[in-house]
């Protein structure tokens, strides 16, 4: 019928999980001679490295940052378009390019953006005065990873934004009206109405969008610091990256994939107990 | 508000005296407008370095606006690079990409939708698990299995890897478009007398077919852009996509400033055309899965 085809597509994920968790155990040779059994070596050189804490922190900074950063900017971007404005339409689409802009394009303009003597944003910065010497951002490790949250709160603002405004085009007006009527201000009826309301968005953006920053992305902190000054931007996902492709131990990486795996599974599984309302999506 | 009710009551405005609302009125224009300029500023930005002349590139302050314009990398930028065939590989390998997994994807959304079972929360959680995988643990074990069949550095690999990538998400895109239209409408055709394959083409795909084109356009989206699996099966110069040509752009060596924009101008522009087009397609399909 017309669910085999399902089933196949199933196996294309299933079989490399396992064929992972099998390689983790393993010194994996693969110049096609025999791999050596290591059992935990791998698992147990992991935790004893400094590379993976340091990646941990990393990405949990990484992550805890980028969905602040977009959760708040998506919000306010959709309160914006959500009142009778003209021109939103055209707004409403213009602020959905970042999504639609490939990777390594995003990587480009930003790395030169960013850069340290040449690129505009040091060239505002300096010019209004917030700071008074040009900042070399990927250079040291204190600014490198905040610049990276920037642009991936860039990248990612459009999406929050687009759930968040229909969330609210979904609040009835009764009850803001009422609030209103019974003498809330403008923000009392948002913090107290609106922002409720839309709890539901918000734990799904925060599943989704979180589970994707934990292990997912990598491809613009790749190519722009390749793991920043001293590691400082190297999150779990691209570290497993250049363990497989730099290194070239696909022993380790797939120790660490597996690693990451579990805890992403854990992480998620208890986020959902909190906030079943992720679990409508 | 009540039609034809003959008394109109006067709307007050809402929220104080109308100097504030004048205000408040203006600086949500305002904030508006700083959050259009960041959002658009980066794509601004290309353009004005793909505008300018290759001798201004390391001026210090930059300028706003492009000093001395010209457009000679636009037209010199396709003898200059490999920009052209760049294209043509990522438009192949996207197309095919955007195809299969239409094609295979609607087919397993209908049978979920259709068919209900246990199998759809074991699927959907299944989906979730496929997004918490790092990319890594996909890719070694594929790369092996296509370096088997000979067809890693090919089109045919990289669409294969691309497929395997998106197949989760689609479906599941797909299966909440599927899950909008109404059974009663198949129902109806199928106790008159149609078969399932009929009732599949007149009625159910026009109606889906929204959510059809909003799963093509990310689908095509995605793997236009897609980069890693891209590095990892690629060798062959010939037939590299655009997202390694733009990567090898990376660290300013030789090639003309100018053109490095241009290109990845380029680049960017099909994805950005389509999703402008069929945006509202896209944000009715994201919506409707999240209302469920």
């Amino acid at each position: 019928m017309l669910a085999p085809t399902l089933v196949a597509v199933g196996i294309a994920y299933v079989f490399p999980i396992f064929q992972v968790l099998r390689w983790s155990l393993f010194d994996v040779d693969i110049g096609g001679g025999s791999d050596a059994f290591r059992g935990l070596d791998n698992y147990r050189a992991i935790f004893g490295s400094d590379e993976f804490w340091n990646a941990a922190s990393v990405t949990l900074r990484y992550a805890g940052g980028v969905l602040f950063g977009t959760l708040v900017t998506g919000l306010a971007i959709a309160s914006l378009l959500n009142q009778p404005l003209r021109g939103r339409g055209i707004a409403r689409t213009l602020f959905l390019i970042p999504y639609a802009m490939p990777l390594v394009v995003i990587a480009l303009i930003w790395r030169w953006m960013f850069d340290a003597q040449f690129g505009v944003i040091n060239y505002g910065l300096v010019g209004t005065g917030v700071f008074d010497a040009r900042v070399p951002w990927f250079s040291q490790p204190s600014t490198a990873l905040p610049a990276m949250i920037a642009i991936q709160v860039w990248r990612m603002a459009p999406i929050a934004t687009v759930l968040y405004l229909a969330g609210m085009q979904n609040i009835p007006h009764e009850l803001k009206e009422a609030a209103r009527i019974d003498g809330a201000s403008s923000w009392q009826v948002f913090w107290h109405v609106t922002l409720p309301g839309l709890r539901g968005v918000t734990a799904s953006l925060v599943l989704l969008l979180g589970v994707y920053l934990f292990g997912r992305t990598f491809e613009v902190i790749l190519l722009i610091t390749g793991g920043g000054p001293i590691g400082s931007t190297e999150n779990l996902a691209l570290q497993a990256y250049l363990r497989a492709f730099q290194f070239l131990d696909f022993g380790s990486a797939s120790a660490l994939s597996s690693i990451i795996l579990a805890v992403t599974l854990i992480l998620a599984l208890a986020y959902l107990r909190i906030a079943p309302k992720a679990a409508a999506t | 508000m009540t039609a034809g009710s003959p008394l109109r009551m006067p709307r007050r405005p809402r929220s104080g005296p109308v100097w504030s609302r004048w205000i408040r009125g203006a600086v949500s224009y305002l904030l508006l407008g700083l959050g259009l300029t960041l959002a658009a500023f980066p794509l601004y930005w290309l353009l004005v370095n793909a505008l300018q002349d290759p001798s201004l590139r390391f001026e210090y302050p930059p300028s706003i606006l492009p000093k001395r314009p010209t457009l000679d990398a636009f037209a010199g930028v396709f003898e200059r690079t490999d920009i052209a065939k760049w294209l043509l590989n990522t438009t192949i390998v996207a197309g095919a990409t955007t195809g299969l997994t239409l094609l295979i994807g609607s087919t397993g959304a209908y049978a979920l939708s259709r068919f209900p079972s246990r199998r759809i929360t074991v699927a959907g959680f299944a989906i979730l698990i496929t997004q918490m995988m790092p990319p890594v643990i996909l890719m070694i074990p594929l790369y092996r299995i296509l370096l088997t069949l000979n067809l890693n550095d090919s089109y045919a690999g990289l669409v294969v890897a691309n497929f395997v990538f998106l197949i989760p998400v689609v479906t599941w895109l797909l299966k909440s478009m599927f899950d909008a239209v109404p059974r009663d409408l198949e129902q109806a055709a199928l106790v008159d007398g149609a078969n399932r394959l009929q009732v599949i083409s007149r009625i159910t795909m026009p109606l889906a077919l929204p959510g059809l084109i909003a799963s093509g356009v990310f689908a095509f989206i995605e793997s236009w852009q897609e980069f890693v699996f891209a590095r990892a099966l690629i060798r062959n110069d010939d037939l590299w996509v655009g997202s390694l040509g733009i990567a090898s752009f990376f660290g300013f060596r030789t090639t003309p400033w100018n053109d490095v924009m241009v290109a990845a101008l380029v680049f960017a522009l099909p994805p950005l055309l389509l999703f402008l087009v069929f945006q509202r397609y896209f944000v009715a399909g994201l919506t409707g899965g999240v209302k469920g």
